[in-house]
C-alpha cells in the first residue's frame, strides 16, 4: 500500500509543481482583502447605526412631536425604546462574537467557535427577536389609547392594520431565518461529529 | 513595499501552488472553483498577517486557513459529498493542458475523482498526508490527536486504494 501511497505522493507533487507560476498579483489580493475587510466593519455599523437612529427618531418623535401624557402611553413607550435598546446590545454582542471566529485556527476548533456562533444567531432570530417583537407590540398597543384620541379614526385604522401587515411580514421573515440557520446548524454539527470521529 | 506586504509577496511565492493544489483537489479539479477558493485564502492570510505569532511554520498556518475556507465553502455553496463535473468531464477538462502526458493527467484526474469520493474532512486530511505534510502537522491544522490521525489515515489509505482500484477498472 506504501508503494501505491508514494506513487500518488509523486503524482500530487508532480501536479503540484505544473500549477502554473504565474505572475504574482498581490497588490490586487491585498486591495480585495481590504475592501472585504471594509465592507464587513461598514455593513456591522450601518446595521449598528439604523438601529440607533430608529431609536434616536421615535424618541425625540415621542417628546417633541406626540407629547403624549398618558401613563400608559409612557410606560408603552418605554417598553418600546428597551426592546430596541436590547436589540442593539444583542447585535453588539453577536459582532463580538463573531469577531471571535479566527480563520487561523485548527478545523475543530473554527468549527466548535462557528457551531457557538450560528447557536447564538439562532437565539438571536427565535426566543430574542420573538420577545422583543412582542415588547414592542405590547409597547404600541399602550399607546393606543393615546393615539386614538389625537388622531382621526381612519389614520388611526390604518396605521394599526399597517402595524399588523407589518408584524406578519417580520414573523414569516423570522420563521424563514430560523429555518435556515437549522440547516447550517445540523450542517456543522456533522462537520463537528465527523472531525471528532475515532 | 512594507514589511507586512513583503512577507506576504514571500508567503505567496513559496506556498500559491500548495494552496492552489489543495483547493483543486478539494473541489475535484474544477480550476475555475480551485482559483476562486485559492484567491479567498491568500484574502483571508493577508487580513490575518498580524496574528501570525510564529508558532508554527507559515506552511503549516497557510494550511489552517485553506482547511477551514474549504470546509466554509460547503456550507456557503450547500455543496454536498456529490462533484460538480463528473469524473469523465474532468479528465477531459485536465486533458485541455498540454504541459503533461495524457497518461499522468488521466491519472490524475482518477485521483481527484477518487479523492472527490471521500467526505470533505478525509478529503482534506489525505491531501495533506499526499503534500508530505506529518503527523504532528496534519494533527495541529486538523485539531484532533495525533493517535486519532494516524488511525484515521491508515483507514483513508485503504479506502483511497479501493477507490482508485475503481476508477482504473471505470
Amino acid at each position: 500500500m506504501n508503494t501505491q501511497i508514494d506513487d500518488l505522493k509523486a503524482l500530487w507533487n508532480k501536479a503540484k509543481s505544473e500549477v502554473p507560476s504565474v505572475e504574482i498579483d498581490t497588490e490586487a489580493i491585498v486591495s480585495q482583502a481590504n475592501a472585504k475587510r471594509r465592507s464587513s466593519v461598514v455593513a456591522h455599523i450601518l446595521n449598528m447605526a439604523i438601529l440607533a437612529v430608529t431609536l434616536v427618531v421615535i424618541t425625540l418623535y415621542y417628546f417633541f412631536v406626540m407629547r403624549y401624557s398618558f401613563m400608559l402611553s409612557h410606560v408603552g413607550f418605554g417598553i418600546m425604546f428597551v426592546s430596541l435598546a436590547l436589540r442593539i446590545v444583542v447585535e453588539v454582542v453577536s459582532m463580538v462574537r463573531a469577531r471571535g471566529i479566527s480563520i487561523t485556527d485548527s478545523a475543530l476548533l473554527n468549527t466548535q467557535q462557528t457551531v457557538l456562533f450560528v447557536k447564538q444567531r439562532r437565539r438571536i432570530h427565535g426566543p430574542y427577536t420573538i420577545a422583543i417583537v412582542a415588547c414592542y407590540v405590547l409597547g404600541f398597543a399602550l399607546m393606543g389609547p393615546e393615539i386614538y384620541n389625537n388622531l382621526p379614526f381612519y389614520i388611526f385604522v390604518g396605521i394599526y392594520l399597517f402595524f399588523v401587515v407589518g408584524a406578519f411580514v417580520l414573523i414569516v421573515t423570522i420563521h424563514r431565518g430560523i429555518r435556515k440557520e437549522l440547516n447550517s446548524l445540523q450542517e456543522l454539527l456533522n462537520l463537528r461529529n465527523e472531525l471528532c470521529r475515532e | 513595499m512594507s514589511a507586512k506586504l513583503s512577507l506576504f509577496n514571500q508567503i505567496y511565492a513559496n506556498h500559491h501552488q500548495m494552496v492552489m493544489q489543495l483547493c483543486l483537489g478539494f473541489v475535484n479539479g474544477d480550476r475555475s472553483r480551485a482559483k476562486d477558493l485559492s484567491q479567498e485564502v491568500f484574502i483571508n492570510t493577508w487580513n490575518s498577517l498580524e496574528r501570525f505569532k510564529g508558532q508554527s511554520s507559515h506552511k503549516t498556518w497557510l494550511y489552517r486557513i485553506t482547511v477551514n475556507i474549504c470546509l466554509k465553502s460547503l456550507r456557503d455553496t450547500k455543496q454536498t459529498r456529490s462533484v460538480s463535473l463528473d469524473a469523465e468531464q474532468r479528465v477531459e477538462h485536465l486533458l485541455t493542458d498540454d504541459s503533461t502526458s495524457h497518461a499522468a493527467e488521466a491519472a490524475l484526474g482518477a485521483l481527484y475523482a477518487s479523492i472527490g469520493q471521500l467526505n470533505e474532512v478525509d478529503r482534506l486530511i489525505i491531501m495533506m498526508v499526499l503534500d508530505e505534510a506529518d503527523y504532528a502537522q496534519i494533527a495541529d491544522v486538523m485539531g484532533i490527536s495525533e493517535g486519532n490521525i494516524r488511525v484515521r489515515i491508515h483507514r483513508i489509505k485503504q479506502t483511497l486504494k479501493k477507490l482508485m482500484q475503481n476508477e482504473h477498472a471505470n
